[in-house]
C-alpha cells in the first residue's frame, strides 16, 4: 500500500500521516469489558530521544505503531482482532480515509528491542491475516469473550559480552525541503496518487490480470499522469486563452466593498472567480493552494439557484436542507441565520420565513412568488424587494454595528437598514460616497454600489430577468462557469503524437490501450476538478503565467526581448573588440617607445662618449641663453675678427665636430669650449655684454665640464673607440666630502704646498661639491668663502702670468682662463688699440684695462667675476656707452653684494641639480 | 516592424567590419614584421660596429652609425604607422559602437512608446494581476482605498514602467556595465584603473597615460581649452 494520502487542507492539519498512525496497544489491565482500549501511540515529534530509545516501532499494514517496551502485550485471538480492527478503523481518522482498503492486521510483535541484552522472543500471538473488505460486516464481536490459546514458552539467553552498537551519528542537518528548480522536474514525477487513482489502477490491473498482462506499477502511473499534466500545461500555455479576466476593482460581492485588509482579504474562487471577503464568506483562514467557493466545490456542474431570491450568481452557501441561498440574502432576511457564525454556514431558518414574506412581490424584478423579499425600512412604506435585486439596483442598504447592553451583558448585533428607492436618504448616500465613508463591516454600501452599477450588473446581472430567458443576468458566474467548462475540455487536449511521445517513456504491454484509458481517466479527473491542474506547482504557475500573458501578448514580447538580447550581444561583442583594439593601440605606442629607447641604448653602447659629450654640449648651450656663442662670428659684420682670433670657435662648430667624431674625450670638448670663451674675452672689451656673458658662461660651463669629466672618469671610456672600457674603473665618489675638508682647504696655509693651478682646481671642485649639498647656512657660508678663495687664487695666477707676459693662449692650462682673460686684456690694453665691439650694436668701446687691474691683490676680496663686474671702476660708468653699459653700472651700483651672492648660490645650486638630473649614467 | 528596419541597416553596415578589421590587422602585422627585420639588421650593424670600431676612421664610423640611424628612423616610421593604424581601427569600431548605441536608444524609445500607448488597456490587466495575487492568497496586502487612490498614479508610473518595458530594457545599460570583467582591460590614469565615469584626455599627444579619471586629477567639470596631465605639466615645466 502506498502511504496514505492527505485529505484536504483542513483535514490534513495533522501533519504527517505516516508518522501519526495510531497503534492498537493493549492496555495494561489485562481484561477490560470492552476488549482492548485503543491508545494513540505518540508521534515521533513528541518523543524525546530517551523515550524513543524505549519504543519499538512496528510497521503494520502500512501504519507505524510505536509500542513502549514496557507495555505488556496481550495475546489476542482472531475474533478479538477483528473487533479491534474495526474499532481502530473507526476511531482513527486516517484509517477512516482508507475506505475500501483491505486491512491486514498482524498481531503486534515485540521484536528485538534496541536494548539488545534482553533479546526476548516473546511471541505473543501467532498472527492472523484477516481481510475484511467491508467494515460493516463485523460489528458482532464487540463483546470480549475470547478463547485464549496456550502461550508458547519464551526462550531466551543472555549474552555476556554484548556491546551495544553505537548509535549512528546524527546527521548534522535535518531534512530540509528544497524547492525543485524548474528544470529538473522532468526527471521524476511530481504527481502523487490519491485514493481514487489507487482504486482505478487496481481495477485496471485486475482487468489486465485477467488478460494475462503484467500490472502497471503505481510509479508508472504517476509518471504518466505527471507527463500528461505537464503536457497540458505547456499546451494551455501556448493556447494562452485568457481565462478569467479579473477586474482590478474587484469587490466583495457580499458587501459590495472593495476594501481589502490584511485580516480580511478578498478571496477569489479559483473556478468562478467569485470575489468575497474572508469575513463575508466565512473563511477565517486562508487555505493554502486553491480556494473554491461552496457552489463550485459542491455543485460544480450545475449553477445553483437561491431559494430566497430569483437571482443567480454571487456568493452562495448551502442551507441546512441542502438547498442554496445567497449569503447576502441570508444576512438580510430577518428570519434566516447562519448556524455557524464563523464559517457562515449552513443557512438555517428558511422554513421560519413566514408565508407573508414569500408572497411579497419585489418591486424591482416584479416576479411573484419567487424568493423572499424584504421591505423598505421606512415606516408605512411596504415596498418589497429581493436583497440581491436591491443590491443590484443600488438601493440604500446599510449595516450598522450596534452594541446592546442587556442584563446578560454586552452583546453586539447589527442594525440593518434598507430603503426603497423612494426613501433612500440621498444626502446621506452621497455623503457616504464622497467621504468614501466606510461603515464598519459594511456589507451594503449604498454609495458604493450605486457607483458600482456596472460591475454589479456583471455580477448580479441575471437577477431580475431570470424569467425573460435572457441569461445575461446569469452574470459572471454563469459566464465564467461556461468558460471554465469549455476550458476544461480544451485545456487537457493533447495531440496524439504527444501522447505517443509521452508513452514512449514507459514500457508496458498493450500500451496504447492503456494509454487511451489513462488519458480518458485523466481527462475525467481533470474535469471533475474543474480543470485545475493536478500538480499544484503547475496550478499556481499557470495562474501567474496567465496574468503575465495578459499583460502583453507573450510571443510579441518574447520576440522583442529576443531581438533586444541579440543587439545587446552584438553590443557586447563590439565593446570587447573596442577594448581589444584599445589594447593594441597601447601596445603599438609602447612598441614605438621601445624603438626609441632601443635606439638610445644602441647609441650609448656604440658611442657612449659621444652621448656624454653631446649632452654636455647641450647643457653648455643651454647656459648660453643669449645665443651669443651659438653661431660662428659673422665675418662680414666683423671683418677684423680674424686679425685677432686665429681659431674661431662656437657651439655649432663644436656640434658638427662632435658629430664627426672629432672629439674623443671631454678634454677635447673642454679645450674648444675654453677656446671659444677666451676668443670672446680676447676680442671684446671688458665692459661689453659679450665679455660679461663669456665670464658667466665660463663659470657655469666650467662646472658642467668638470662634472662631465668626473662622469667620464667614473664610467671609464676607451678614448680610442669612444666606447666603454671592458671593465668599469673604480668609482670615485667625488661628492663625498665634509665641511672639515672644505675648511682645511680654505685655509691658505694648507694649500701652500700646491701650485696655484692645483689650488684652483681643488677649490673649484670643493665648490662644486659644496653647492651640490643641501642648502643650509653652513653651506652658503662656505660657498662664499670658497668663491673668495678661488678669486684670490685666480688673481694670484694672473699676477704671476702677467709677470711672465705670456701671451700664448694655446699653451695655457685650461684652468687659468681667468688668467688668460686678464692676460688678453692686458695685451689689449698694452697695445692700446681701440677695438670695435663687433658683436653688438652698441658702439665699441675700449676699456682701459690697466685700471681694471689696478686694485692691488688682496686688498679687497674679489667677488665672483660673473656678477661683480666693473663697479670697482667708477669711471666705467662715466665713460661707458650710454646703452647697456650704463644700465649695468647703475643697476649694479644699487645692488647689494649679498644679493649677488644669494642669486649666485641659487643659480649654482640649480645648475647642480640640473647636472645631477641629467647625469644619468 | 519599423524598428527592425534600421537595425537591419545597421547589420548591413557592420557586416564589413570583420573584413576591414582583418585587413587592417594584417597590414599591421606586415609592418610589425618589417620593424622586426629592421631591428635585426640594426643589431647586426651594431655588433659589426663594435667589432670593427678600432680600425675605423672617424668618417667610416660616422657612416656606419648613420646606417644604424637610418634603420632606426625606418623603425620609427613603421611604428608610427602602426600606431596610426591602430587608432584608425579604434575609431572605426568606436563609430560602429556609437551608432549601435544610438540605434538601440531609438529602439527602446519606440518600444517605450508602444508600451505607453498600450498601457491604457494593459493597466487593467496589471491590476487584475494584482488581484490574482490576492486570489492566490499570497498577496494579502492591505489596500486602503484612500491611500490607494493617492498612490495609484505614482505607483503606476513606477510599476507600469518596470513591469514590462523596464524589466526588459533595464537589461540594456546594466548589461554593458555588467559585462564580465576582462582582466586585460586597458588601464588608464595615474591610478592605473580601468576607465569608468568621466575621463579626460591629456592634450599632449605623447602622453604615456592619455586618459584620466576626473576624480584622480581633481576635476569636477570639463576644463576649457587645453588640459595637460600632471606628469606632462611637470615635464613641460622642466623644459
Amino acid at each position: 500500500m502506498r502511504k496514505p494520502r492527505r485529505r484536504g487542507g483542513l483535514a490534513g492539519a495533522q501533519s504527517d500521516a505516516s508518522d501519526t498512525g495510531t497503534a492498537a496497544v493493549e492496555d495494561s489491565q489485562p481484561r477490560s469489558p470492552s476488549p482492548y482500549r485503543l491508545k494513540v501511540s505518540p508521534t515521533r515529534e513528541t518523543l524525546t530521544y530517551a523515550q524513543a530509545q524505549k519504543i519499538v516501532e512496528v510497521d503494520l499494514d502500512g501504519r507505524l505503531h510505536r509500542i513502549s517496551i514496557f507495555d505488556p502485550l496481550v495475546v489476542i485471538t482472531e475474533d478479538e482482532m477483528t473487533a479491534q480492527d474495526i474499532a481502530e478503523c473507526n476511531s482513527n481518522k486516517e484509517n477512516s480515509e482508507q475506505t475500501s482498503v483491505s486491512t491486514v492486521v498482524s498481531s503486534p510483535r515485540r521484536s528485538v528491542a534496541n536494548r539488545g541484552k534482553k533479546k526476548d522472543v516473546k511471541q505473543l500471538s501467532s498472527s492472523q491475516n484477516h481481510c475484511s473488505n467491508s467494515h460493516g460486516q463485523s460489528q458482532t464481536q464487540s463483546s470480549g469473550n475470547s478463547h485464549h490459546g496456550t502461550l508458547p514458552k519464551p526462550t531466551f539467553k543472555e549474552h555476556e559480552f554484548y556491546e551495544p552498537v553505537e548509535a549512528p551519528p546524527r546527521p548534522s542537518a535535518y531534512y530540509r525541503y528544497i524547492d525543485k528548480s524548474s528544470e529538473d522536474p522532468d526527471t521524476d514525477a511530481e504527481y502523487d496518487m490519491d485514493e481514487e487513482d489507487v482504486a482505478w489502477l487496481e481495477l485496471v490491473n485486475e482487468k489486465r490480470d485477467s488478460d494475462g498482462q503484467p500490472h502497471i506499477s503505481p510509479d508508472t502511473f504517476e509518471l504518466l499522469i505527471d507527463r500528461l499534466e505537464k503536457e497540458s500545461f505547456l499546451e494551455s500555455r501556448s493556447q494562452a486563452s485568457s481565462q478569467s479576466v479579473i477586474d482590478e476593482d474587484a469587490f466583495c460581492c457580499v458587501c459590495l466593498d472593495d476594501e481589502c485588509l490584511n485580516s480580511n482579504v478578498i478571496l477569489f474562487c479559483d473556478i468562478c472567480n467569485l470575489a468575497v471577503h474572508q469575513e463575508c464568506y466565512g473563511v477565517p483562514y486562508i487555505p493554502e493552494g486553491q480556494w473554491l467557493c461552496r457552489c463550485c466545490l459542491q455543485s460544480p456542474s450545475r449553477p445553483v439557484d437561491c431559494v430566497l431570491c430569483p437571482n443567480r450568481g454571487g456568493a452562495f452557501k448551502q442551507t441546512s436542507d441542502g438547498r442554496w441561498a445567497h449569503v447576502v440574502c441570508a444576512i438580510w432576511i430577518p428570519e434566516v441565520c447562519f448556524a455557524n457564525t464563523v464559517f457562515l454556514e449552513p443557512i438555517e431558518g428558511v422554513d421560519n420565513i413566514p408565508p407573508a414574506r414569500w408572497k411579497l412581490t419585489c418591486y424591482l424584478c416584479k416576479q411573484k412568488g419567487c424568493g423572499a423579499s424584504i421591505q423598505c425600512h421606512k415606516a408605512n412604506c411596504y415596498t418589497a424587494f429581493h436583497v440581491t435585486c436591491a443590491q443590484r439596483a443600488g438601493l440604500f442598504m446599510k449595516i450598522d454595528p450596534v452594541r446592546e447592553t442587556t442584563v446578560n451583558g454586552t452583546t453586539f448585533s447589527v442594525k440593518k437598514t434598507a430603503f426603497c428607492e423612494a426613501h433612500s436618504p440621498a444626502v446621506n448616500g452621497s455623503d457616504d460616497e464622497e467621504t468614501g465613508g466606510r461603515v464598519l463591516g459594511c456589507r451594503a454600501n449604498r454609495g458604493r454600489s450605486a457607483y458600482m452599477q456596472t460591475p454589479e450588473l456583471k455580477k448580479q446581472k441575471g437577477s431580475n430577468k431570470v424569467d425573460s430567458k435572457q441569461p445575461q443576468k446569469k452574470g459572471k458566474k454563469e459566464e465564467v462557469s461556461k468558460k471554465t467548462t469549455t476550458l476544461l475540455v480544451t485545456v487537457p487536449e493533447i495531440p496524439a503524437q504527444r501522447l505517443n511521445k509521452i508513452s514512449k517513456d514507459v514500457i508496458i504491454q498493450k500500451k496504447n490501450q492503456f494509454m487511451q484509458r489513462l488519458h480518458n481517466y485523466w481527462l475525467l479527473k481533470r474535469q471533475s476538478r474543474n480543470g485545475v491542474p493536478l500538480i499544484r506547482r503547475l496550478h499556481s504557475h499557470l495562474q501567474g503565467q496567465r496574468s503575465a500573458e495578459q499583460a502583453e501578448p507573450d510571443e510579441k514580447l518574447n520576440a522583442v526581448r529576443e531581438e533586444l538580447k541579440y543587439w545587446q550581444k552584438l553590443r557586447h561583442d563590439l565593446e570587447r573588440a573596442r577594448l581589444l583594439i584599445e589594447l593594441i593601440r597601447k601596445r603599438e605606442k609602447l612598441k614605438r617607445e621601445q624603438v626609441k629607447i632601443h635606439q638610445a641604448v644602441t647609441e650609448h653602447q656604440l658611442t657612449p662618449v659621444l652621448v656624454l659629450l653631446s649632452s654636455t654640449l647641450e647643457q653648455l648651450q643651454e647656459k648660453d641663453t643669449a645665443k651669443i656663442f651659438a653661431q660662428p662670428v659673422n665675418l662680414k659684420e666683423v671683418p677684423d675678427y680674424l686679425e685677432f682670433i686665429t681659431h674661431p670657435m662656437d657651439f655649432s662648430t663644436m656640434q658638427s665636430k662632435l658629430e664627426a667624431h672629432k672629439y674623443r674625450s671631454v678634454t677635447d670638448l673642454e679645450a674648444d669650449f675654453n677656446l671659444m670663451i677666451s676668443n670672446c674675452l680676447l676680442y671684446n672689451a671688458k665692459d661689453t655684454v659679450f665679455y660679461q656673458a663669456a665670464i658667466r658662461l665660463r663659470d657655469l660651463g666650467g662646472a658642467i665640464l668638470r662634472h662631465a669629466q668626473r662622469q667620464a672618469q667614473n664610467t671609464g671610456f676607451d678614448l680610442d673607440t669612444g666606447m666603454h672600457l671592458a671593465e668599469s674603473p673604480n668609482k670615485n665618489d667625488y661628492y663625498r666630502c665634509t665641511f672639515e675638508d672644505v675648511d682645511t682647504l680654505l685655509d691658505p696655509d694648507n694649500r701652500l704646498h700646491m701650485t696655484t693651478e692645483n689650488q684652483l682646481r681643488e677649490l673649484l671642485e670643493k665648490l662644486d661639491v659644496v653647492t651640490s649639498m643641501r642648502s643650509s647656512g653652513a653651506r652658503t657660508r662656505r660657498v662664499r668663502l670658497l668663491r673668495r678663495e678661488i678669486n684670490k687664487v685666480r688673481f694670484k695666477q694672473n699676477l704671476k702670468n702677467s709677470h711672465m707676459l705670456n701671451g700664448d693662449l694655446k699653451e695655457d692650462d685650461d684652468e687659468d682662463d681667468e688668467d688668460k682673460e686678464m692676460d688678453a686684456d692686458h695685451n689689449l690694453s698694452s697695445s692700446s688699440s681701440d677695438k670695435d665691439d663687433c658683436k653688438s650694436t652698441p658702439p665699441p668701446m675700449l676699456e682701459p684695462t690697466g685700471l681694471a687691474l689696478s686694485p692691488p691683490p688682496g686688498d679687497t676680496p674679489q667677488e665672483p667675476p660673473t656678477l661683480r663686474p666693473m663697479t670697482s671702476d667708477p669711471r666705467t660708468s662715466s665713460c661707458g656707452p650710454p646703452g647697456i653699459q650704463f644700465e649695468y653700472g647703475r643697476a649694479s651700483s644699487h645692488i647689494d653684494p649679498m644679493f649677488f651672492v644669494r642669486t649666485l648660490t641659487t643659480e649654482v645650486s640649480h645648475l647642480n641639480n640640473k647636472i645631477i638630473e641629467t647625469g644619468y649614467f | 516592424m519599423a524598428k527592425g528596419m534600421y537595425l537591419e541597416h545597421y547589420l548591413d553596415s557592420i557586416e564589413g567590419l570583420p573584413c576591414e578589421l582583418q585587413r587592417n590587422f594584417s597590414l599591421m602585422e606586415d609592418l610589425d614584421k618589417r620593424t622586426e627585420a629592421k631591428k635585426a639588421e640594426i643589431s647586426e650593424l651594431a655588433s659589426e660596429y663594435i667589432e670593427k670600431v678600432k680600425n675605423l676612421a672617424s668618417e667610416e664610423r660616422v657612416q656606419h652609425l648613420k646606417k644604424i640611424d637610418s634603420a632606426y628612423n625606418k623603425c620609427k616610421e613603421f611604428s608610427d604607422d602602426k600606431v596610426q593604424l591602430a587608432m584608425q581601427i579604434y575609431e572605426m569600431v568606436d563609430k560602429h559602437i556609437r551608432r549601435l548605441d544610438a540605434e538601440l536608444a531609438r529602439f527602446e524609445n519606440d518600444l517605450q512608446e508602444k508600451l505607453d500607448s498600450g498601457s491604457q488597456d494593459s493597466s487593467d490587466e496589471k491590476q487584475s494581476r494584482k488581484d490574482k495575487n490576492m486570489k492566490d492568497k499570497r498577496g494579502s496586502h492591505a489596500r486602503d482605498k484612500k491611500t490607494s487612490d493617492q498612490d495609484s498614479p505614482k505607483q503606476k508610473k513606477m510599476k507600469n514602467g518596470p513591469n514590462i518595458s523596464e524589466s526588459l530594457l533595464a537589461m540594456h545599460p546594466s548589461d554593458v556595465l555588467d559585462m564580465p570583467v576582462d582582466p586585460n582591460e586597458p588601464t588608464y590614469c595615474l591610478c592605473s584603473q580601468v576607465s569608468y565615469g568621466e575621463m579626460i584626455g591629456c592634450d599632449n599627444s605623447d602622453c604615456p597615460i592619455e586618459w584620466f579619471h576626473f576624480a584622480c586629477v581633481g576635476l569636477a567639470t570639463k576644463p576649457k581649452g587645453k588640459w595637460y596631465c600632471p606628469r606632462c605639466t611637470q615635464d613641460m615645466k622642466k623644459k
